[in-house]
């Protein structure tokens, strides 16, 4: 093996692990401070990236500007979701998981039937390819990664440094206690879901350009992000992204070695056989 | 430290209970009865249809529903439906096998499947579980696409020979060229289902569910074994519905790894908790009731999903029973209005 | 009157736990709740924070009808609780749980000053503050809960049983830093199983059995009352 085909593969590692990471972002997130495991996370992942199509393609508005619009919008319909549907059965924990579940395929199905079932085409705003160290790389990939990176590193930021997010970890572990300090509980899941579905959303906008948009796309990577974040340790956001970046390794090599059909049943396998040996994924998190 | 005290309220409850049981048995048999006879009246290809793949539906939905009330969300029922088809398929047309030997073996494969998975993940909170199964699943599909030898790749397997017939020398001849013999078929797989079902849950087992539901410490402080009765009932289960499984394979004489998707699973959660979780009535009553009102959109797949997720978000927020709990709700409704009105009665000055 | 509770009633499904309570704290005191396990003590204090919603009755705070308040208002308001069982979230650090007790103020400098209070109440904390407060002991656990109800800066504090499962030696500190708090003007509203101490340090005290009150009166009487020291003190 040659060592630029070495460092081409890597390049592709981290690129296809950077959209994984992104995906997964959200949805641990979400489990992570309000142990729900958001199904939806997908339909809203669907909904960022037609939202590319609907606001690029056929509104012609600038990709850069489409982009913070979508993550928005998206992020407060995951708002309304939360104060119309989640909120008046938050204890229940289990209605939680069905109610996250009917949302995915609800608005999956809706998807089918508002946005048809012929693949979307969204225009790609970077052409061309950057290259370093004789590899390349298509420079909307390396967007990608870019606003990925940027995005964990913010959502990072948010978490450990800002008084909201003190707020959030603080409802993560005890939300009665979060309430005695007047972090008020539906706030922090407002503001939960705002986040979450707008991560969904982002990875969407992203992808759009790169992937073919169909409805179903949201399920696919609902179970995607699940390895993921089951690989990575429930709940744990290093944990995701160490996880991410292992899939697209092995998906990156996989490909280039084996083809990708048989990459992603190996993949599968792998994933499965790890999490049925140590179920608790790479971090060992475990939450009672 | 609480206080305990006898409660008569609470005996007469149980009592209650008893009947009412007894009563649903009762109500059980005679709809079994009932359904027996169907065929000598109904001739219809197309209504037999339906039924039968009611019955079947009601041994996925069943079995499924058991294992979630062992506090497990299964998340891959389609994986083990699917091992029960493939298996039993496999067996009769390349082993060679006789269906009625191949059916339960099929079983044994998928229960063996589910003790493989299960032992290691069911220690767990349920939501692991729920992304190893729904993985499970998704893995063997990948793997029945992948090899066409022996599993026909993405065409699945066409051509799948019919139960074997049975003769009852002098008597009959069980061949399975009519509907009329399938429908006998699936309605015995699935009473046998439910009973089987039934006994686990009257049995010491069914209390043990019961004391997992309360909390799993619970159980565990008073030194019950909870994970061999999860990994048994998830095995017993997995196997009854890898059996419907067979049964659906040899039945439409032709499968493939998208009749074996997680939208199965998605369907057989939402018969569940729109009909009601808390009993098989209900969701047997999901089952039917989504499965007739489905036949409306019957070829339109996407508008058939979208009525049964909006279904299920609407029963989630309104009517967190279920279908099931309809009738008490009703009741209930009507006997507190009376209450009032008594209270109005007595406090009336005059 | 700082505090002002009548005739509360709270339930929980069809179970009365409060059945109709009243009572008073003045500015500057501090009055002690005590009762037997189960005699609705945290749930009073729940419910002046907020948490749980009464059935009936009304509860004035500065004169002002707490009714449909959200928890977060009333910490703004003033009024802070420690609860039972210290309950610090135990994945943050020291720094990070008294920040969490500030978090709805915006008066920087006061809370500046505070932090210096609370640190010099509890130099205990000061070596600690980058630790995770999981790692802390249970008496540590307890200062950082009584250190954090300090950040919301509060006019009333709610102690639900700051004593418990703390050793003698860590008892007696405890109490003297409720008394030193006082003495800094704070009111506070202290619910206690150890009663011989609590009566000890408050001006005023009610005794509570299954949701109602039995006894109140100052401190002083009712250590004297032959009732209550037979039921309460242990002879
Ligand atoms: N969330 C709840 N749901 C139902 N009942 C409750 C709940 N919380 C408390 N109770 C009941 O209300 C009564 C009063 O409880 P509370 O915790 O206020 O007592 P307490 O005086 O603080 O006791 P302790 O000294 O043990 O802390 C008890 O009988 C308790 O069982
Ligand atoms: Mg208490």
């Amino acid at each position: 093996m040659e060592i630029t085909e070495l460092i081409q593969i890597t390049v592709n590692a981290i690129s296809i692990g950077a959209i994984y990471a992104l995906l997964a972002l959200g949805l641990t997130l979400l489990f992570g401070i309000m142990d729900i495991l958001f199904f939806a996370h997908g339909a809203m992942y669907m909904l960022g990236a037609y939202a590319a199509y609907y606001l690029c393609t056929k509104l012609g508005l600038n990709y850069f500007v489409a982009l913070p619009i979508g993550v928005i919008l998206i992020g407060l319909i995951g708002v309304v979701m939360e104060k119309g549907l989640f909120r008046p059965i938050r204890n229940d924990h289990v209605a939680i998981i069905f109610l996250a579940i009917g949302l995915n395929w609800f608005l999956e199905s809706t998807g089918f039937v508002v946005f048809g079932l012929r693949p979307k085409p969204v225009a790609s705003v970077f052409t061309g390819q950057a290259h370093f160290f004789g590899a390349t790389i298509s420079w909307e990939r390396a967007v990608v990664v870019l606003i990925g990176l940027l995005a964990v590193l913010a959502l990072y930021f948010f978490l450990m440094k800002t008084r909201w997010g003190l707020g959030m970890r603080a409802f993560a572990e005890d939300p009665l206690t979060a309430e005695l300090q007047g972090i008020s509980n539906d706030t922090v899941c407002s503001l939960g879901f705002l986040i979450g579905c707008g991560l969904a959303a982002l990875a969407g906008l992203l992808v759009a350009p790169i992937f073919i948009l169909t409805p179903t796309m949201g399920s696919h990577a609902v179970l995607i992000s699940l390895l993921v974040i089951g690989l990575g340790g429930l709940g744990s956001i290093p944990g995701a992204l160490i996880s991410a970046f292992i899939i697209g390794i092995i998906e990156s090599f996989g490909t280039s070695y084996l083809g990708a059909d048989i990459t992603w049943g190996m993949i599968f396998i792998f994933v499965i056989i790890f999490l049925i040996i140590r179920p608790t994924g790479i971090m060992g998190v475990v939450r009672e | 430290m609480t206080r305990v005290r006898p409660d008569p309220d609470r005996q007469g409850k149980f009592l209650g209970e008893m009947k009412a049981q007894q009563k649903s048995r009762l109500y059980f048999l005679g709809l079994f009865v009932l359904l027996g006879l169907v065929p000598l009246v109904l001739r219809s290809e197309y209504y037999l249809h339906v039924l039968i793949a009611m019955f079947y539906h009601v041994i996925y939905a069943t079995t499924y529903r058991f294992i979630l009330r062992t506090g497990q969300f299964h998340f891959g029922a389609h994986a083990f439906v699917g091992i029960g088809a493939y298996a039993s398929v496999l067996l009769v047309m390349r082993a060679g096998w006789s269906f009625w030997l191949a059916m339960p073996a099929a079983g044994l494969i998928a229960a063996f499947f589910a003790v493989l998975i299960g032992y290691p993940t069911l220690r767990l909170k349920g939501i692991y579980f729920a992304i190893i199964t729904w993985g499970f699943g998704d893995t063997l599909r990948f793997i029945y696409m992948r090899f066409k030898e022996p599993f026909g790749g993405p065409l699945g397997i066409f051509a799948i020979p019919g139960p074997n017939p049975i003769t009852i020398p002098g008597l009959i001849t069980i061949d399975f060229s009519q509907k009329t013999h399938f429908y006998f078929l699936a309605l015995a797989l699935m009473i046998v289902t439910l009973y089987i079902l039934h006994r686990m849950e009257q049995s010491r087992f069914g209390l043990i569910f019961g004391a997992i539901r309360e909390g799993d410490r619970l159980a565990r402080a008073v030194g019950i074994n909870i994970m061999n009765y999860k990994v048994l009932a998830f095995a017993v289960c997995s196997g009854l519905g890898a059996m419907a499984g067979s049964f659906y394979a040899h039945y439409t004489y032709y499968i493939s790894p998208l009749d074996f998707s997680v939208l199965l699973t998605i369907y057989l959660a939402i018969y569940t908790v729109v009909g009601g979780q808390e009993r098989y009535a209900g969701v047997i009553v999901g089952t039917v009731v989504l499965m007739l009102a489905g036949e409306v959109f019957a070829g339109y797949s996407h508008y058939q999903l979208l009525m049964y997720s909006g279904f299920l978000i609407v029963i989630l927020l309104f009517l967190p029973g279920g279908l099931i709990s309809l009738p008490g709700l009703l009741t209930r409704v009507g006997s507190r209005a009376e209450e009032k009105e008594g209270e109005k009665f007595r406090n009336d000055p005059a | 009157m700082l505090l002002e509770v009548r005739n509360l009633r709270i339930r929980y499904g069809k179970v009365e736990a409060i059945r109709g309570v009243s009572l008073d704290v003045e500015e500057g005191t501090l009055v002690t709740l005590i009762g037997a396990n189960g005699a609705g003590k945290s749930t009073i204090l729940k419910s002046l924070s907020g948490l749980v919603p009464p059935f009936a009755g009304e509860i004035r705070f500065q004169g002002q009808m707490l009714a449909g308040w959200k928890p977060a208002r009333i910490v703004k308001a003033g009024m802070a609780q420690v609860p039972e069982g210290a309950r610090v979230f135990a994945k943050l650090t020291v720094a990070e749980n008294l920040q969490a007790g500030a978090y709805l103020r915006k008066d920087k400098e006061k809370v500046a000053l505070d932090y210096q209070r609370v640190l010099r109440h509890f130099p205990i904390l000061k070596e600690r503050l980058n630790q995770k407060a999981g790692t802390m002991s249970g008496g540590e656990r307890q200062m950082l809960a009584f250190g954090r109800a300090l950040m919301n800066g509060p006019k009333l504090l709610l102690l639900d049983e700051p004593s418990l499962g703390l050793s003698p030696l860590l008892v007696h500190e405890i109490f003297k830093i409720i008394e030193a708090i006082k003495g800094e003007g704070v009111t506070i509203l202290l619910v206690e199983q150890n009663a011989r101490k609590a009566l000890e340090v408050a001006d005023k005290a009610y005794v509570f059995e299954t949701g109602r009150i039995v006894f109140e009166g100052p401190a002083h009487e009712l250590m004297d009352s032959e009732e209550v020291k037979k039921a309460y003190l242990g002879g």
